[in-house]
Protein backbone atom coordinates (compact mmCIF):
# COMPACT_ATOMS: atom_id res chain seq x y z
CA UNK A 1 0.00 0.00 0.00
CA UNK A 2 1.11 3.56 -0.75
CA UNK A 3 2.37 5.86 1.93
CA UNK A 4 -0.03 8.06 3.94
CA UNK A 5 0.65 11.78 4.06
CA UNK A 6 -0.63 14.48 6.34
CA UNK A 7 -1.35 17.84 4.73
CA UNK A 8 1.66 19.38 6.47
CA UNK A 9 3.98 16.63 5.17
CA UNK A 10 2.55 16.59 1.64
CA UNK A 11 2.69 20.38 1.47
CA UNK A 12 6.39 20.44 2.37
CA UNK A 13 7.18 17.68 -0.15
CA UNK A 14 5.16 19.37 -2.90
CA UNK A 15 6.87 22.71 -2.26
CA UNK A 16 10.25 20.95 -2.42
CA UNK A 17 9.15 19.27 -5.70
CA UNK A 18 9.63 15.85 -4.08
CA UNK A 19 5.97 14.91 -4.44
CA UNK A 20 3.80 15.70 -7.43
CA UNK A 21 0.17 16.75 -6.83
CA UNK A 22 -0.84 14.41 -9.70
CA UNK A 23 0.95 11.51 -8.01
CA UNK A 24 -0.73 12.35 -4.70
CA UNK A 25 -4.19 12.62 -6.27
CA UNK A 26 -3.62 9.29 -8.01
CA UNK A 27 -2.71 7.60 -4.70
CA UNK A 28 -5.97 8.91 -3.21
CA UNK A 29 -8.03 7.87 -6.24
CA UNK A 30 -6.57 4.36 -6.04
CA UNK A 31 -7.46 4.13 -2.38
CA UNK A 32 -11.01 5.25 -3.18
CA UNK A 33 -11.24 2.56 -5.87
CA UNK A 34 -9.91 -0.07 -3.48
CA UNK A 35 -11.98 0.68 -0.39
CA UNK A 36 -14.99 2.84 -1.14
CA UNK A 37 -17.20 -0.04 -2.24
CA UNK A 38 -16.97 -1.08 1.44
CA UNK A 39 -16.97 2.34 3.10
CA UNK A 40 -19.48 4.30 0.94
CA UNK A 41 -17.71 7.51 1.94
CA UNK A 42 -18.26 9.16 -1.46
CA UNK A 43 -21.57 9.96 -3.11
CA UNK A 44 -19.64 11.12 -6.18
CA UNK A 45 -15.97 10.90 -7.12
CA UNK A 46 -14.97 13.77 -9.41
CA UNK A 47 -11.94 12.03 -10.92
CA UNK A 48 -11.57 14.23 -14.00
CA UNK A 49 -11.84 17.38 -11.92
CA UNK A 50 -9.30 15.99 -9.44
CA UNK A 51 -6.73 15.26 -12.13
CA UNK A 52 -7.32 18.67 -13.74
CA UNK A 53 -6.93 20.43 -10.37
CA UNK A 54 -3.79 18.42 -9.62
CA UNK A 55 -2.26 19.24 -13.02
CA UNK A 56 -2.99 22.93 -12.49
CA UNK A 57 -1.33 22.76 -9.07
CA UNK A 58 1.66 21.00 -10.57
CA UNK A 59 2.00 23.74 -13.19
CA UNK A 60 1.92 26.42 -10.48
CA UNK A 61 4.59 24.65 -8.44
CA UNK A 62 6.77 24.26 -11.54
CA UNK A 63 6.40 27.94 -12.44
CA UNK A 64 7.03 29.15 -8.89
CA UNK A 65 3.51 30.52 -8.44
CA UNK A 66 2.30 28.08 -5.77
CA UNK A 67 -0.65 29.33 -3.73
CA UNK A 68 0.39 28.12 -0.29
CA UNK A 69 0.13 25.07 1.96
CA UNK A 70 -3.12 23.74 0.44
CA UNK A 71 -1.87 23.87 -3.15
CA UNK A 72 -2.15 20.36 -4.62
CA UNK A 73 -3.78 18.85 -1.51
CA UNK A 74 -6.63 16.35 -2.16
CA UNK A 75 -9.82 17.27 -0.33
CA UNK A 76 -13.55 16.60 -0.68
CA UNK A 77 -16.76 18.19 0.48
CA UNK A 78 -19.68 16.99 2.56
CA UNK A 79 -22.63 16.86 0.18
CA UNK A 80 -24.47 19.77 1.77
CA UNK A 81 -21.84 22.22 0.46
CA UNK A 82 -22.93 23.71 -2.87
CA UNK A 83 -20.48 22.96 -5.67
CA UNK A 84 -20.90 24.80 -8.99
CA UNK A 85 -21.99 22.43 -11.73
CA UNK A 86 -21.58 19.40 -9.45
CA UNK A 87 -24.57 17.64 -7.92
CA UNK A 88 -25.25 18.54 -4.27
CA UNK A 89 -27.81 16.18 -2.75
CA UNK A 90 -27.74 16.39 1.06
CA UNK A 91 -27.85 12.57 0.67
CA UNK A 92 -31.57 12.91 0.00
CA UNK A 93 -33.99 11.77 -2.69
CA UNK A 94 -35.44 15.28 -2.58
CA UNK A 95 -32.26 16.82 -3.99
CA UNK A 96 -30.89 13.93 -6.02
CA UNK A 97 -30.88 16.07 -9.19
CA UNK A 98 -29.87 19.35 -7.58
CA UNK A 99 -26.95 21.00 -9.39
CA UNK A 100 -26.03 24.38 -7.87
CA UNK A 101 -24.90 27.24 -10.06
CA UNK A 102 -22.27 28.52 -7.63
CA UNK A 103 -19.81 27.22 -5.07
CA UNK A 104 -20.46 27.81 -1.38
CA UNK A 105 -18.01 30.30 0.12
CA UNK A 106 -15.90 27.64 1.87
CA UNK A 107 -15.68 25.51 -1.30
CA UNK A 108 -14.53 28.58 -3.21
CA UNK A 109 -11.97 29.50 -0.53
CA UNK A 110 -10.37 26.04 -0.57
CA UNK A 111 -10.44 26.01 -4.38
CA UNK A 112 -8.74 29.44 -4.44
CA UNK A 113 -6.11 28.01 -2.07
CA UNK A 114 -5.21 25.44 -4.74
CA UNK A 115 -6.75 22.29 -3.25
CA UNK A 116 -7.63 19.31 -5.43
CA UNK A 117 -11.35 18.44 -5.34
CA UNK A 118 -11.87 14.68 -5.22
CA UNK A 119 -15.65 14.58 -4.90
CA UNK A 120 -18.73 14.83 -2.69
CA UNK A 121 -19.03 12.95 0.57
CA UNK A 122 -21.78 11.02 2.30
CA UNK A 123 -23.72 12.71 5.07
CA UNK A 124 -26.77 11.92 7.13
CA UNK A 125 -29.83 13.07 5.19
CA UNK A 126 -29.93 16.88 5.46
CA UNK A 127 -27.23 16.54 8.14
CA UNK A 128 -29.53 14.80 10.63
CA UNK A 129 -31.21 11.64 9.33
CA UNK A 130 -28.79 8.77 9.69
CA UNK A 131 -27.51 6.17 9.50
CA UNK A 132 -30.31 5.49 6.99
CA UNK A 133 -30.75 2.48 4.74
CA UNK A 134 -33.77 3.83 2.82
CA UNK A 135 -32.04 6.63 0.87
CA UNK A 136 -30.77 6.61 -2.74
CA UNK A 137 -27.22 5.97 -1.43
CA UNK A 138 -26.06 3.71 1.42
CA UNK A 139 -24.64 5.21 4.63
CA UNK A 140 -20.88 5.60 5.08
CA UNK A 141 -19.18 3.03 7.30
CA UNK A 142 -16.37 3.14 9.82
CA UNK A 143 -12.96 2.29 8.28
CA UNK A 144 -11.73 0.77 11.56
CA UNK A 145 -14.53 -1.80 11.26
CA UNK A 146 -17.11 -1.42 8.49
CA UNK A 147 -19.81 -3.11 10.58
CA UNK A 148 -19.67 -0.05 12.80
CA UNK A 149 -21.05 3.46 12.69
CA UNK A 150 -18.72 6.31 11.64
CA UNK A 151 -21.04 8.77 13.46
CA UNK A 152 -22.51 11.70 11.60
CA UNK A 153 -23.58 13.71 10.07
CA UNK A 154 -20.18 14.35 8.40
CA UNK A 155 -19.84 10.59 8.13
CA UNK A 156 -18.26 10.42 4.67
CA UNK A 157 -15.61 12.98 5.63
CA UNK A 158 -14.69 11.04 8.79
CA UNK A 159 -14.43 7.75 6.91
CA UNK A 160 -12.58 9.16 3.88
CA UNK A 161 -9.98 11.04 5.95
CA UNK A 162 -9.30 8.07 8.26
CA UNK A 163 -8.93 5.78 5.24
CA UNK A 164 -6.50 8.19 3.54
CA UNK A 165 -8.78 8.72 0.53
CA UNK A 166 -8.44 12.46 1.07
CA UNK A 167 -6.12 14.48 3.30
CA UNK A 168 -8.87 16.74 4.60
CA UNK A 169 -12.50 17.57 4.05
CA UNK A 170 -15.36 19.76 5.03
CA UNK A 171 -17.81 18.93 7.78
CA UNK A 172 -20.64 20.86 9.30
CA UNK A 173 -21.58 20.80 12.95
CA UNK A 174 -25.00 21.68 14.41
CA UNK A 175 -25.02 19.31 17.39
CA UNK A 176 -21.67 17.55 16.95
CA UNK A 177 -21.55 16.54 13.29
CA UNK A 178 -17.85 17.40 12.87
CA UNK A 179 -16.67 16.25 16.30
CA UNK A 180 -18.73 13.02 16.41
CA UNK A 181 -17.38 11.43 13.22
CA UNK A 182 -13.91 12.79 13.94
CA UNK A 183 -14.05 11.02 17.32
CA UNK A 184 -15.44 7.69 16.09
CA UNK A 185 -13.19 7.59 13.01
CA UNK A 186 -10.08 8.49 15.03
CA UNK A 187 -9.18 11.75 13.29
CA UNK A 188 -9.12 15.45 14.28
CA UNK A 189 -12.02 17.79 13.59
CA UNK A 190 -12.74 21.32 14.70
CA UNK A 191 -16.01 23.14 15.06
CA UNK A 192 -14.72 26.71 14.95
CA UNK A 193 -16.29 29.62 16.81
CA UNK A 194 -19.79 30.47 15.55
CA UNK A 195 -19.37 33.14 12.90
CA UNK A 196 -15.70 32.42 12.12
CA UNK A 197 -16.33 30.43 8.91
CA UNK A 198 -19.00 31.16 6.35
CA UNK A 199 -22.20 29.13 6.14
CA UNK A 200 -23.20 30.76 2.83
CA UNK A 201 -24.07 28.17 0.20
CA UNK A 202 -24.28 25.33 2.70
CA UNK A 203 -27.71 23.72 3.14
CA UNK A 204 -28.95 24.88 6.53
CA UNK A 205 -30.08 22.57 9.31
CA UNK A 206 -30.44 25.12 12.11
CA UNK A 207 -29.40 28.69 11.32
CA UNK A 208 -28.17 29.67 14.77
CA UNK A 209 -26.38 26.40 15.59
CA UNK A 210 -24.83 25.51 12.20
CA UNK A 211 -21.06 25.74 11.91
CA UNK A 212 -18.79 24.87 8.99
CA UNK A 213 -15.31 23.53 9.62
CA UNK A 214 -12.51 21.17 8.63
CA UNK A 215 -11.69 17.55 9.45
CA UNK A 216 -8.26 15.99 8.90
CA UNK A 217 -5.86 13.35 10.20
CA UNK A 218 -4.03 15.73 12.54
CA UNK A 219 -4.70 18.87 14.54
CA UNK A 220 -1.99 20.68 12.56
CA UNK A 221 -3.79 19.81 9.31
CA UNK A 222 -7.03 21.21 10.73
CA UNK A 223 -5.15 24.45 11.45
CA UNK A 224 -3.91 24.63 7.85
CA UNK A 225 -7.39 23.98 6.46
CA UNK A 226 -9.08 26.44 8.83
CA UNK A 227 -6.60 29.19 7.93
CA UNK A 228 -8.03 29.35 4.40
CA UNK A 229 -11.65 29.75 5.55
CA UNK A 230 -11.44 31.78 8.77
CA UNK A 231 -12.55 35.10 7.34
CA UNK A 232 -15.49 37.43 7.20
CA UNK A 233 -18.11 36.76 4.54
CA UNK A 234 -20.68 39.51 4.01
CA UNK A 235 -23.03 37.00 2.38
CA UNK A 236 -23.42 35.12 5.69
CA UNK A 237 -25.45 37.30 8.08
CA UNK A 238 -23.86 35.65 11.14
CA UNK A 239 -20.30 36.02 9.88
CA UNK A 240 -18.04 37.70 12.45
CA UNK A 241 -15.80 40.61 11.60
CA UNK A 242 -12.67 39.10 13.02
CA UNK A 243 -9.14 38.85 11.76
CA UNK A 244 -7.83 35.34 12.34
CA UNK A 245 -4.25 34.96 13.55
CA UNK A 246 -1.73 32.68 11.84
CA UNK A 247 -2.77 29.37 13.41
CA UNK A 248 0.49 27.57 12.62
CA UNK A 249 2.71 30.28 14.09
CA UNK A 250 2.44 29.22 17.75
CA UNK A 251 1.25 25.66 17.24
CA UNK A 252 4.58 24.22 18.43
CA UNK A 253 4.67 26.38 21.57
CA UNK A 254 3.56 23.51 23.82
CA UNK A 255 1.22 23.71 26.79
CA UNK A 256 3.61 24.90 29.50
CA UNK A 257 1.69 27.31 31.70
CA UNK A 258 -1.66 26.57 30.05
CA UNK A 259 -4.58 26.30 32.49
CA UNK A 260 -6.76 23.32 31.62
CA UNK A 261 -10.19 22.74 33.16
CA UNK A 262 -11.68 19.25 33.05
CA UNK A 263 -15.47 19.01 32.98
CA UNK A 264 -15.51 15.60 34.65
CA UNK A 265 -19.17 15.46 35.66
CA UNK A 266 -20.23 15.50 31.98
CA UNK A 267 -18.65 12.09 31.30
CA UNK A 268 -18.63 10.56 34.80
CA UNK A 269 -22.09 11.45 36.15
CA UNK A 270 -24.31 13.13 33.55
CA UNK A 271 -23.62 10.55 30.81
CA UNK A 272 -21.09 8.00 32.03
CA UNK A 273 -18.57 7.26 29.28
CA UNK A 274 -16.86 3.92 28.63
CA UNK A 275 -13.77 2.94 30.64
CA UNK A 276 -11.58 3.35 27.52
CA UNK A 277 -12.93 6.88 26.89
CA UNK A 278 -12.33 7.87 30.52
CA UNK A 279 -8.90 6.27 30.56
CA UNK A 280 -8.02 8.15 27.35
CA UNK A 281 -9.03 11.47 28.88
CA UNK A 282 -7.20 10.76 32.14
CA UNK A 283 -4.08 9.81 30.21
CA UNK A 284 -4.33 12.99 28.12
CA UNK A 285 -4.58 15.08 31.29
CA UNK A 286 -1.41 13.35 32.59
CA UNK A 287 0.32 14.16 29.30
CA UNK A 288 -0.73 17.81 29.57
CA UNK A 289 0.50 17.99 33.19
CA UNK A 290 3.74 16.31 32.25
CA UNK A 291 4.20 18.94 29.52
CA UNK A 292 3.75 21.72 32.07
CA UNK A 293 0.04 22.54 31.99
CA UNK A 294 -1.97 23.10 35.14
CA UNK A 295 -5.10 20.91 35.37
CA UNK A 296 -8.10 21.67 37.55
CA UNK A 297 -11.74 20.61 37.68
CA UNK A 298 -14.52 22.83 36.32
CA UNK A 299 -18.22 22.42 37.07
CA UNK A 300 -20.97 23.48 34.72
CA UNK A 301 -24.72 22.93 34.69
CA UNK A 302 -25.68 19.31 33.99
CA UNK A 303 -25.17 18.15 30.41
CA UNK A 304 -28.93 17.73 29.99
CA UNK A 305 -29.41 21.46 30.74
CA UNK A 306 -27.26 22.26 27.67
CA UNK A 307 -28.87 19.55 25.53
CA UNK A 308 -32.47 20.66 26.14
CA UNK A 309 -32.22 24.14 24.59
CA UNK A 310 -29.81 22.81 21.97
CA UNK A 311 -32.18 20.18 20.62
CA UNK A 312 -35.29 22.35 20.93
CA UNK A 313 -33.64 25.16 18.97
CA UNK A 314 -32.27 22.71 16.41
CA UNK A 315 -35.58 20.94 15.84
CA UNK A 316 -37.64 24.14 15.72
CA UNK A 317 -35.29 25.94 13.30
CA UNK A 318 -34.85 22.84 11.11
CA UNK A 319 -38.61 22.34 11.01
CA UNK A 320 -39.01 25.90 9.76
CA UNK A 321 -36.52 25.18 6.96
CA UNK A 322 -38.20 21.93 5.92
CA UNK A 323 -41.88 22.68 6.62
CA UNK A 324 -42.82 23.52 3.01
CA UNK A 325 -41.24 20.28 1.71
CA UNK A 326 -42.69 18.31 4.62
CA UNK A 327 -46.16 19.37 3.50
CA UNK A 328 -45.64 18.26 -0.09
CA UNK A 329 -42.96 15.51 0.02
CA UNK A 330 -43.19 14.03 3.55
CA UNK A 331 -42.76 10.44 2.39
CA UNK A 332 -39.83 11.23 0.10
CA UNK A 333 -37.62 11.78 3.16
CA UNK A 334 -35.95 8.81 4.79
CA UNK A 335 -37.65 7.50 7.90
CA UNK A 336 -35.03 8.71 10.37
CA UNK A 337 -34.94 12.34 9.24
CA UNK A 338 -38.70 12.47 8.74
CA UNK A 339 -39.59 11.13 12.17
CA UNK A 340 -36.90 13.04 14.04
CA UNK A 341 -37.75 16.34 12.43
CA UNK A 342 -41.52 15.93 12.67
CA UNK A 343 -41.06 16.43 16.42
CA UNK A 344 -39.94 19.96 15.59
CA UNK A 345 -43.45 20.73 14.40
CA UNK A 346 -44.74 20.04 17.91
CA UNK A 347 -42.57 22.68 19.59
CA UNK A 348 -44.56 25.79 20.47
CA UNK A 349 -43.23 29.27 19.75
CA UNK A 350 -43.01 30.09 23.46
CA UNK A 351 -40.91 26.96 24.12
CA UNK A 352 -38.50 28.04 21.38
CA UNK A 353 -38.21 31.50 22.92
CA UNK A 354 -37.61 30.02 26.39
CA UNK A 355 -34.89 27.83 24.84
CA UNK A 356 -33.06 30.84 23.39
CA UNK A 357 -33.38 32.66 26.73
CA UNK A 358 -31.74 29.64 28.42
CA UNK A 359 -29.12 29.76 25.73
CA UNK A 360 -27.93 33.21 26.76
CA UNK A 361 -27.66 32.13 30.41
CA UNK A 362 -25.61 29.07 29.41
CA UNK A 363 -23.29 31.26 27.29
CA UNK A 364 -22.74 33.46 30.34
CA UNK A 365 -22.16 30.43 32.57
CA UNK A 366 -19.49 29.02 30.26
CA UNK A 367 -17.85 32.41 29.85
CA UNK A 368 -17.59 32.74 33.65
CA UNK A 369 -16.32 29.18 34.05
CA UNK A 370 -13.56 29.88 31.51
CA UNK A 371 -12.48 33.16 33.09
CA UNK A 372 -9.42 31.52 34.61
CA UNK A 373 -8.85 28.49 32.43
CA UNK A 374 -7.58 28.53 28.85
CA UNK A 375 -9.19 25.36 27.60
CA UNK A 376 -11.68 22.76 28.79
CA UNK A 377 -11.32 19.02 28.35
CA UNK A 378 -14.28 16.64 28.30
CA UNK A 379 -15.56 13.66 26.31
CA UNK A 380 -16.52 13.94 22.64
CA UNK A 381 -18.39 10.63 22.42
CA UNK A 382 -19.48 8.21 25.16
CA UNK A 383 -17.58 5.20 23.78
CA UNK A 384 -16.23 3.48 20.68
CA UNK A 385 -18.50 3.35 17.64
CA UNK A 386 -21.57 1.08 17.99
CA UNK A 387 -22.61 -1.27 15.21
CA UNK A 388 -24.17 0.68 12.35
CA UNK A 389 -27.40 -1.32 12.67
CA UNK A 390 -27.72 -0.54 16.38
CA UNK A 391 -28.08 3.26 16.40
CA UNK A 392 -31.41 4.18 18.01
CA UNK A 393 -33.80 6.52 16.20
CA UNK A 394 -34.12 8.73 19.28
CA UNK A 395 -30.47 8.58 20.37
CA UNK A 396 -30.39 12.37 20.62
CA UNK A 397 -33.32 12.44 23.02
CA UNK A 398 -32.41 9.34 25.05
CA UNK A 399 -29.07 10.49 26.46
CA UNK A 400 -27.45 13.94 26.44
CA UNK A 401 -24.56 14.24 23.99
CA UNK A 402 -21.22 15.88 24.78
CA UNK A 403 -20.96 18.09 21.74
CA UNK A 404 -24.12 20.19 21.47
CA UNK A 405 -23.27 22.33 24.55
CA UNK A 406 -20.68 24.11 22.42
CA UNK A 407 -23.07 24.65 19.53
CA UNK A 408 -25.34 26.29 22.08
CA UNK A 409 -22.54 28.56 23.35
CA UNK A 410 -20.69 28.90 20.02
CA UNK A 411 -17.26 28.18 21.56
CA UNK A 412 -14.65 26.48 19.37
CA UNK A 413 -14.34 22.78 20.13
CA UNK A 414 -12.26 19.97 18.69
CA UNK A 415 -12.11 16.18 18.81
CA UNK A 416 -8.70 14.57 19.26
CA UNK A 417 -8.05 10.81 19.17
CA UNK A 418 -6.85 9.40 22.52
CA UNK A 419 -6.35 5.77 21.55
CA UNK A 420 -8.44 2.67 21.00
CA UNK A 421 -11.03 0.81 23.01
CA UNK A 422 -11.57 -2.88 23.69
CA UNK A 423 -13.17 -3.36 20.27
CA UNK A 424 -10.18 -1.84 18.46
CA UNK A 425 -12.07 1.29 17.45
CA UNK A 426 -10.91 4.83 18.32
CA UNK A 427 -11.81 6.80 21.44
CA UNK A 428 -11.29 10.52 21.85
CA UNK A 429 -11.47 13.67 23.92
CA UNK A 430 -12.99 17.07 23.24
CA UNK A 431 -11.05 20.30 23.76
CA UNK A 432 -12.92 23.61 24.08
CA UNK A 433 -11.54 27.16 23.99
CA UNK A 434 -12.86 30.68 24.46
CA UNK A 435 -14.60 32.27 21.46
CA UNK A 436 -12.16 32.97 18.59
CA UNK A 437 -9.27 31.33 20.46
CA UNK A 438 -8.80 28.44 18.01
CA UNK A 439 -5.04 29.03 18.22
CA UNK A 440 -4.90 27.77 21.81
CA UNK A 441 -7.01 24.76 20.87
CA UNK A 442 -4.56 23.87 18.10
CA UNK A 443 -1.59 24.42 20.41
CA UNK A 444 -2.94 21.99 23.00
CA UNK A 445 -4.18 19.38 20.53
CA UNK A 446 -0.93 19.43 18.58
CA UNK A 447 1.17 19.11 21.76
CA UNK A 448 -0.87 16.03 22.72
CA UNK A 449 -0.54 14.43 19.28
CA UNK A 450 3.21 15.04 19.25
CA UNK A 451 3.57 13.43 22.69
CA UNK A 452 1.60 10.29 21.79
CA UNK A 453 1.73 7.58 19.15
CA UNK A 454 -1.89 7.47 17.97
CA UNK A 455 -1.28 9.28 14.67
CA UNK A 456 0.95 6.43 13.49
CA UNK A 457 -1.82 3.85 13.21
CA UNK A 458 -4.22 3.68 10.23
CA UNK A 459 -7.22 1.37 9.76
CA UNK A 460 -6.20 -2.19 8.78
CA UNK A 461 -8.58 -1.97 5.81
CA UNK A 462 -6.22 0.47 4.06
CA UNK A 463 -2.92 0.14 5.98
CA UNK B 1 -43.07 14.14 33.01
CA UNK B 2 -46.77 13.42 32.94
CA UNK B 3 -48.18 12.07 29.72
CA UNK B 4 -49.77 14.60 27.42
CA UNK B 5 -53.53 14.56 27.19
CA UNK B 6 -54.34 12.65 23.95
CA UNK B 7 -56.63 15.42 22.68
CA UNK B 8 -53.94 18.03 23.25
CA UNK B 9 -51.39 15.85 21.40
CA UNK B 10 -53.84 15.40 18.52
CA UNK B 11 -54.27 19.18 18.42
CA UNK B 12 -50.49 19.68 18.20
CA UNK B 13 -50.28 17.14 15.38
CA UNK B 14 -53.24 18.68 13.56
CA UNK B 15 -51.69 22.13 13.75
CA UNK B 16 -48.61 20.92 11.85
CA UNK B 17 -50.86 20.37 8.84
CA UNK B 18 -48.99 17.16 8.03
CA UNK B 19 -50.83 14.10 6.75
CA UNK B 20 -49.48 11.27 8.86
CA UNK B 21 -50.23 7.57 8.83
CA UNK B 22 -51.38 5.98 12.09
CA UNK B 23 -47.94 4.38 12.45
CA UNK B 24 -46.19 7.75 12.00
CA UNK B 25 -48.48 9.36 14.57
CA UNK B 26 -47.82 6.50 16.98
CA UNK B 27 -44.03 6.94 16.54
CA UNK B 28 -44.30 10.62 17.39
CA UNK B 29 -46.66 9.97 20.30
CA UNK B 30 -44.11 7.53 21.76
CA UNK B 31 -41.22 10.00 21.37
CA UNK B 32 -43.10 13.12 22.49
CA UNK B 33 -42.60 12.54 26.24
CA UNK B 34 -38.82 12.73 25.67
CA UNK B 35 -39.33 16.10 23.99
CA UNK B 36 -41.59 17.19 26.85
CA UNK B 37 -38.77 16.45 29.29
CA UNK B 38 -36.55 18.83 27.34
CA UNK B 39 -39.28 21.45 27.16
CA UNK B 40 -39.71 21.22 30.94
CA UNK B 41 -35.99 21.96 31.39
CA UNK B 42 -36.20 25.20 29.42
CA UNK B 43 -39.54 26.38 30.78
CA UNK B 44 -38.56 26.52 34.44
CA UNK B 45 -39.11 30.10 35.57
CA UNK B 46 -36.51 32.63 34.45
CA UNK B 47 -36.01 36.16 35.68
CA UNK B 48 -38.11 38.49 33.54
CA UNK B 49 -35.01 40.31 32.36
CA UNK B 50 -33.41 37.13 30.93
CA UNK B 51 -33.08 38.05 27.27
CA UNK B 52 -32.90 35.60 24.36
CA UNK B 53 -29.47 34.72 22.97
CA UNK B 54 -30.53 35.93 19.52
CA UNK B 55 -30.41 39.62 18.84
CA UNK B 56 -31.93 41.94 16.31
CA UNK B 57 -29.77 44.91 15.45
CA UNK B 58 -30.81 47.73 13.17
CA UNK B 59 -28.17 48.21 10.52
CA UNK B 60 -26.04 51.32 10.76
CA UNK B 61 -25.39 52.89 7.37
CA UNK C 1 -55.04 21.12 8.27
CA UNK C 2 -57.11 18.30 9.74
CA UNK C 3 -60.34 19.51 11.34
CA UNK C 4 -59.75 20.12 15.01
CA UNK C 5 -61.93 22.03 17.38
CA UNK C 6 -60.83 25.43 18.57
CA UNK C 7 -61.38 24.25 22.14
CA UNK C 8 -58.85 21.43 21.59
CA UNK C 9 -56.29 23.90 20.22
CA UNK C 10 -56.72 26.11 23.27
CA UNK C 11 -56.45 23.11 25.59
CA UNK C 12 -53.14 22.11 23.95
CA UNK C 13 -51.64 25.44 25.06
CA UNK C 14 -52.54 24.70 28.68
CA UNK C 15 -54.64 27.89 28.87
CA UNK C 16 -58.14 27.82 30.36
CA UNK C 17 -60.08 30.90 29.19
CA UNK C 18 -63.59 31.62 30.46
CA UNK C 19 -66.26 30.02 28.21
CA UNK C 20 -67.80 33.44 27.50
CA UNK C 21 -64.44 34.67 26.14
CA UNK C 22 -64.05 31.81 23.67
CA UNK C 23 -65.95 33.27 20.65
CA UNK C 24 -63.94 36.51 20.85
CA UNK C 25 -60.70 34.56 21.18
CA UNK C 26 -61.59 32.29 18.27
CA UNK C 27 -62.16 35.30 16.01
CA UNK C 28 -58.81 36.78 17.03
CA UNK C 29 -57.01 33.49 16.39
CA UNK C 30 -58.63 33.26 12.94
CA UNK C 31 -57.09 36.64 12.09
CA UNK C 32 -53.75 35.46 13.43
CA UNK C 33 -53.94 32.25 11.38
CA UNK C 34 -54.59 34.35 8.28
CA UNK C 35 -51.55 36.51 9.07
CA UNK C 36 -49.41 33.42 9.74
CA UNK C 37 -50.40 31.89 6.41
CA UNK C 38 -48.84 34.93 4.69
CA UNK C 39 -45.39 34.11 6.09
CA UNK C 40 -45.63 30.43 5.26
CA UNK C 41 -45.21 30.95 1.52
CA UNK C 42 -42.45 29.14 -0.31
CA UNK C 43 -39.04 30.65 0.28
CA UNK C 44 -35.44 29.68 -0.40
CA UNK C 45 -33.84 27.64 2.37
CA UNK C 46 -30.98 30.12 2.15
CA UNK C 47 -33.20 32.92 3.44
CA UNK C 48 -31.80 33.58 6.93
CA UNK C 49 -33.71 34.89 9.96
CA UNK C 50 -33.16 38.53 10.90
CA UNK C 51 -32.19 37.75 14.50
CA UNK C 52 -28.60 36.58 14.79
CA UNK C 53 -26.54 34.77 17.38
CA UNK C 54 -23.42 36.81 18.05
CA UNK C 55 -20.37 36.19 20.19
CA UNK C 56 -18.22 39.01 21.53
CA UNK C 57 -15.02 39.18 19.47
CA UNK C 58 -11.83 39.54 21.53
Amino acid sequence: MAEFFTIAEASRLIAAKKLSPVELATICLERIKAADSILNAFLMVTEERAIADAKAAEARIASGTAKGPLDGIPIAHKDIYNTAGIRTTAHSKLLQDNVPAADSTVVRQWRDAGSVMMGKLATHEFAMGGPSFDLPWPPARNPWNPDHFPAGSSSGTGAAVAAGMILGGTGSDTGGSIRGPSALCGIAGIKPTYGLCSRAGVLPLSFTLDHTGPMAWTVEDCALLLQAIARHDPTDPASAVHEAPDYTLGIDAGVKGLRIGVVRHFFEDDHPASPATRMGIDHALEVFEHLGAEVREVKLSPLADYNAPGWLILLAEAYAVHEPWFKTHFNDYGELFRDRLALGGLIRASDYVQAIRRRRLLCLELQAAMADVDILVTAAQPAEAPKITEVPKWAMLDKPNFTIPFNVTGNPAMSVCTGFGAGGLPVSMQLVARPFDEATLFRAGHAYEMATEWRKKRPALVA
Amino acid sequence: MSEIDPTAFDALIAQTGLTLTDAQTATLRAAYPKLQTMIARVTEPLPREAEPALIFQAEIR
Amino acid sequence: MDEISFAARVAATGLRPKPEDMPKLEALVKDMDRAASLVRGPRSYAEEPLSAFRLPTP
